[in-house]
């Protein structure tokens, strides 16, 4: 079990580069949905602090 | 078969107001995020373990899963915003640019991503981070294409003037791309080092390519749930003063 | 006076070239501007004739490219500020004609320089003598095609900074970059070059109805 979670990860040598590119996906997928959310985050803030 | 042609008319025009298209993509969100999620897991789990090795390469092949998807979407999401641009210009419907304005950083990331992905997967198999291949370089130039668009809509206080200005820019590009692509291909003939082919991705079989498919249908609805959460949010933003936006969105909200 | 497309074309031209040759800045700048940017390559890399030789024409054509982008700037902005812009668009008289007007005025004002910046260029980077004309065909073709593209960035960026216009520019023009030092290079091997002079030629044709159409577009945004 060990040895395939260890093979997965060692990806023949090249483990580093192939789990590097998935980072990069998870990141950028990442950045891509936080964006929107935080913007409208700031409108209801805006909302709230007219409101009150 | 008429009823269907007129329920899809009706959908248009229903989305082209930005209340109306807020409160159907508040219904559909919860879906399209559940089969986003479980179709872009699927590929990506099936493309990074359980497709066979390939002989020439190893393992590292299986960046093609994420970087083919993202160069086919980095293409595609801007012939989308060529489209959305086209039907801002000429119907002047403002919902268009208002898409295509939120389609645009999401192919920048994407194309972005096909290019780090493309550079980090040339290094263990061709021994350099970058070379200048027809691929990569016009890959490159339409992230400058890109950055041109966004930077643009930036630069321009009045958001609507600006959906237009990115609208014609868009339509330069998409007249503009083919002579790119093809000019960039010969000059690789031209130039092309003699040592190694560059554009050989492995030579797929089945096993190897179906997970590629779901890959990129994965990532096609990704860009689908991650356009309608920046529209949305683009909508409220900017519509945030009309009384709508207080009555449907802020209301649910405390 | 007879009011038709061709008396509206010729006096936006005419009224262009006097405004430009006026102020002599407009065509010695960019001369002086091409042969700065030349020189530095020389100063940079290295001063070798055959290392030179060998980047002639793509120094050339990258120059020429930085010139035509710089002195795009007021093409439109001097006429918007002082309002007869304006005037030109709300008379009936087609604003696309107007467009194409100021583009080849400009293109005449500051093509010229660049021409003549390029054949000393060539001399300084020690060009084959063979490859002059077409580099001066290639020029000419290039050079209009750039003023078309900046045209349009000058539009969409009007009154704004020029290095936003840069951006927009400079993917687009690719193309011509590639094309012409393609004819400039093959020229040097005693090769067949019309090929790309007439690729050039045929995305002018298309480039200058669909890009002057375009940037009445891009002009007709700021007066909303």
């Amino acid at each position: 079990m060990i040895e395939q979670i260890s093979a997965i990860i060692h990806m023949d040598g090249n483990g580093l580069y192939v789990w590097s590119c998935f980072l990069l996906l998870i990141l950028i997928i990442g950045i891509n949905i936080y964006m929107p959310i935080r913007k409208l985050k700031k409108v209801n803030k805006e909302s709230q602090s007219k409101t009150q | 078969m008429n009823k269907m042609w007129n329920y899809i008319k009706d959908w248009f025009i229903e989305m082209g107001s930005p209340p109306l298209f807020f409160k159907w993509s508040s219904k559909v969100l919860p879906w399209l995020i559940f089969t986003t999620i479980i179709i872009f897991a699927l590929g990506l789990t099936w493309g990074l373990f359980y497709s066979p090795t390939d002989y020439k390469q190893g393992d590292v092949y299986r960046i093609i899963y994420i970087h083919v998807p993202s160069a086919i979407l980095g293409q595609s999401i801007f012939m989308f915003m060529a489209v959305c641009g086209f039907i801002t210009m000429v119907w002047r419907v403002k919902i268009s640019g208002m898409l295509l304005k939120a389609a645009a950083p999401i192919g920048a990331s994407f194309t972005l991503l096909a290019l780090l992905t493309g550079s980090i997967w040339g290094k263990p198999t061709w021994g350099t981070w970058w070379v200048w291949d027809a691929r990569l370089t016009s890959t490159l130039i339409l992230f400058f294409i890109y950055a041109a668009i966004i930077g643009l809509h930036s630069s321009i206080d009045d958001k609507s003037k600006a959906d237009r200005a990115i609208s014609i820019l868009s339509i330069v590009g998409i007249a503009i791309i083919p002579i790119i692509k093809k000019s960039v291909d010969w000059w690789q003939t031209l130039h092309q080092p003699s040592t190694f082919s560059l554009t050989s991705a492995p030579s797929m079989t089945p096993d190897m390519y179906q997970p590629l498919l779901v890959c990129v249908l994965g990532f096609y609805l990704m860009f689908a749930l991650l356009l309608t959460m920046n529209l949305r949010a683009e909508v409220i933003v900017r519509e945030k003063n009309k009384s709508w936006v207080s009555k449907q969105y802020l209301s649910e909200d405390k | 006076m007879k009011s038709n497309i061709y008396n509206w074309f010729f006096l936006i031209l005419r009224r262009d070239l006097l405004i430009a040759s006026r102020r002599s800045s407009t065509y010695i700048t960019p001369l002086i501007f091409f042969l700065i940017v030349i020189s530095f390559f020389p100063i940079a890399l290295s001063p070798d004739q055959e290392f030179l030789r060998s980047l002639a024409p793509g120094v050339i054509w990258i120059a020429a490219l930085l010139s035509s982008l710089l002195a795009i700037e007021t093409i439109f902005s001097e006429d918007f500020r002082d309002g007869t812009l304006d005037e030109f668009f709300i008379s009936n008289d087609p604003s696309f004609v107007l467009v194409f007007a100021k583009v080849l005025c400009h293109w005449l004002v500051t093509g010229f320089p660049i021409l003549i910046a390029s054949i000393i260029s060539s001399l300084i980077l020690y060009l084959p003598f063979n490859s002059l004309m077409p580099m001066i065909c290639s020029l000419i073709l290039g050079t209009f095609f750039m003023s078309l593209l900046g045209a349009i960035g000058a539009a969409l960026s009007l009154g704004k900074s020029a290095i936003l216009s840069a951006i927009i520019v400079l993917p687009f023009s690719i193309p011509t970059l590639l094309m012409g030092t393609a004819a400039v290079a093959s020229a040097i091997d005693y090769q067949d070059y019309s090929g790309f002079l007439l690729i050039m030629g045929a995305m002018l044709a298309i480039g200058i109805p669909g890009l002057c159409l375009l940037t009445v577009e891009a002009i007709l945004l700021n007066y909303e």
